[in-house]
């Protein structure tokens, strides 16, 4: 059965019940809907609601939203819009996945401008609840419609349009980054603090240094207030900024963000005084279960990178040590590993048999590309692939050319997924540079590389050719 | 007219002097010629909180 244009939903129930010799009550029975609803929706009297049309649709055995489509023309034009109706509608919409119809409902009650605040509530409970493409699509349209462009509305609005984009693809997030900047300042202090923190934690992942300092200190500063307010506060009832985590987490992950790019920079003294910062937590007040826990994690990774920093200053001696204090740490391997074969490269020392020891956890990491504890994955995704060709390097300097090249390959392919362009001409530049040393099934499966990422960016320029 | 020459020439000796200064100090503070890719590798917690 197929619902055709210009019929009604009360129409196509209608044929159905003639089609089919059903009685009025017998389908009442059926559906569990009460026969008089029943015939005032058949007679076009009483509008249907999202859950009569449910058990409609089910007592005629079609598969659930399959009258969605209709239901959104009729609700949006034939009659008067209604929250009560159309709020569960798009609800359900979400659930099936039925987001064109979610975007058809919504752009149509947009037109008035009193269900902005309707929209951005059912928005907020779809995003909490992870229907995130659909929620999406409403903060779009609300942050459209948003007349003041200081409103908080819209700043968190463009917020959650950017947790909800970010994917793999660098360029997209930088994009999606430059969009929520001009937005930050205007969110309530709450959600600021968690902007700040993924806006500093994409730019660290992109390697914008600059920007991902001043997005750190700036967490520092505004979570740094907060605290001091929170604890000089006479009256225990006046109402706390709470944002997502402890709030002197945020004090402490500014610092350590700030030690990260000391260290890119090189200057480890600078990022040793930023680790003592989130090593000392005795001023912490809080001793609930959450903050024991953050506290917990922030004392391990000042330790973790105590080793790191004397190790990249050249004290190979701490490596031992080190790599005892990783491997009891499933989530840190990598990360101590990815730090380990830059400074082997740098100092020139032997890591052949840490490679050896862990290499089960980096082909696992190669095959199934997983989050790896809390890491995210844009940043994890970018220093893995970057890893990748240290360790090329670090085979290649050693006169493995067979495995340097195999691990210069897989970050090419690692890079190409994630659109991290610096360092596909960083892995290209290598294997031209060493070509004449490379055997020829290596080589092979380099030109069949290049020959797909040849194709689908041919692709890529015929479908925008066509679309001009 | 003296003056005036005189004047031209203090401007056309300052513009000497403190154009390749700003031009230096343009290369300084750009970090895309400082530092063209940093292949970065990362601290234990970072981007993990």
């Amino acid at each position: 059965m197929e619902p055709t244009d210009n019929k009604t939903i009360s129409a196509e129930l209608l044929r159905y019940l003639k089609q089919e010799n059903l009685t009025i009550s017998f389908f009442a029975d059926k559906s569990g809907i009460n026969s008089g609803t029943l015939s005032r929706i058949i007679n076009g009297q009483q509008t249907i609601s999202v859950s009569s049309l449910d058990l409609i649709t089910k007592a005629m055995n079609l598969e659930k939203g399959y009258f969605y489509s209709l239901y959104a023309t009729e609700s949006c034009s034939l009659s008067s819009l209604d929250w009560r109706r159309l709020g569960p509608f798009i609800q359900s919409c979400a659930e099936l996945g039925k987001l064109q119809i979610v975007d058809q409902v919504v752009s149509l009650m947009m037109d008035s401008l009193s269900y902005a605040s309707h929209l951005f509530d059912c928005a907020e409970h779809l995003f909490e609840e992870g229907y995130k493409d659909a929620a999406v699509i409403i903060y779009r349209k609300v942050a459209e419609s948003e007349r003041y462009q200081h409103a908080e509305r819209l700043a968190l609005c463009q917020y959650r349009i950017f947790t909800c984009s970010l994917t793999k693809n660098q360029e997209h997030n930088l994009e999606c980054a430059l969009q929520l900047e001009s937005y930050i300042l205007r969110l309530g202090e709450a959600e600021q603090l968690d902007a700040l923190k993924d806006l500093a934690n994409l730019f660290l992942s992109l390697r914008k240094w600059t920007k991902a300092r001043y997005y750190a200190k700036l967490m520092g500063h505004v979570s740094k207030n907060l605290y001091e307010q929170k604890v000089n506060r006479k009256s225990q009832r006046k109402k706390t900024i709470e944002p997502a985590k402890p709030l002197f987490g945020y004090i402490l992950y500014a610092n350590l963000m700030l030690g990260a790019i000391s260290a890119e920079d090189a200057d480890y003294e600078k990022a040793l005084y930023y680790v003592s910062s989130y090593e000392d937590l005795s001023w912490v007040v809080e001793t609930d279960e959450e903050s024991e826990q953050t506290k917990k994690q922030f004392k391990d990774w000042a330790i973790g990178n105590k080793y790191l920093y004397q190790l990249m200053s050249g004290n190979t001696d701490v490596l031992e040590e080190y790599v005892d204090y990783v491997s009891v740490r499933k989530n840190e391997v990598l990360m101590a590993l990815f730090k380990i074969v830059q400074a082997a490269n740098i100092y020139r020392f032997d890591i052949d048999k840490y490679l050896e020891r862990f290499k089960n956890i980096i082909m696992d990491q190669l095959e199934r590309s997983e989050n790896v504890g809390s890491y995210t994955t844009q940043f994890f995704d970018d220093r893995f692939a970057n890893f990748l060709t240290d360790v090329g390097l670090y085979y290649l300097r050693r006169n493995n050319i067979h495995n340097g090249v195999r691990y210069i390959l897989d970050s090419l392919a690692v890079s190409y997924k994630i659109n991290n362009t610096a360092n596909i001409v960083r892995c290209c530049s290598t294997i031209e540079k060493i070509r004449s040393q490379i055997d020829y099934s290596d080589l092979q499966k380099y030109a069949a590389f290049m020959k797909e990422v040849y194709d689908q960016d041919e692709e890529k320029v015929s479908v925008t050719v066509v679309n001009c | 007219m003296k003056k005036k020459l005189v004047s031209l020439l203090l401007i056309a000796s300052l513009v000497i002097v403190t154009l390749p200064n700003v031009m230096i100090s343009g290369n300084e503070a750009s970090p895309i010629i400082k530092k063209p890719y940093t292949a970065a590798s990362p601290q234990h917690g970072e981007g993990g909180w």
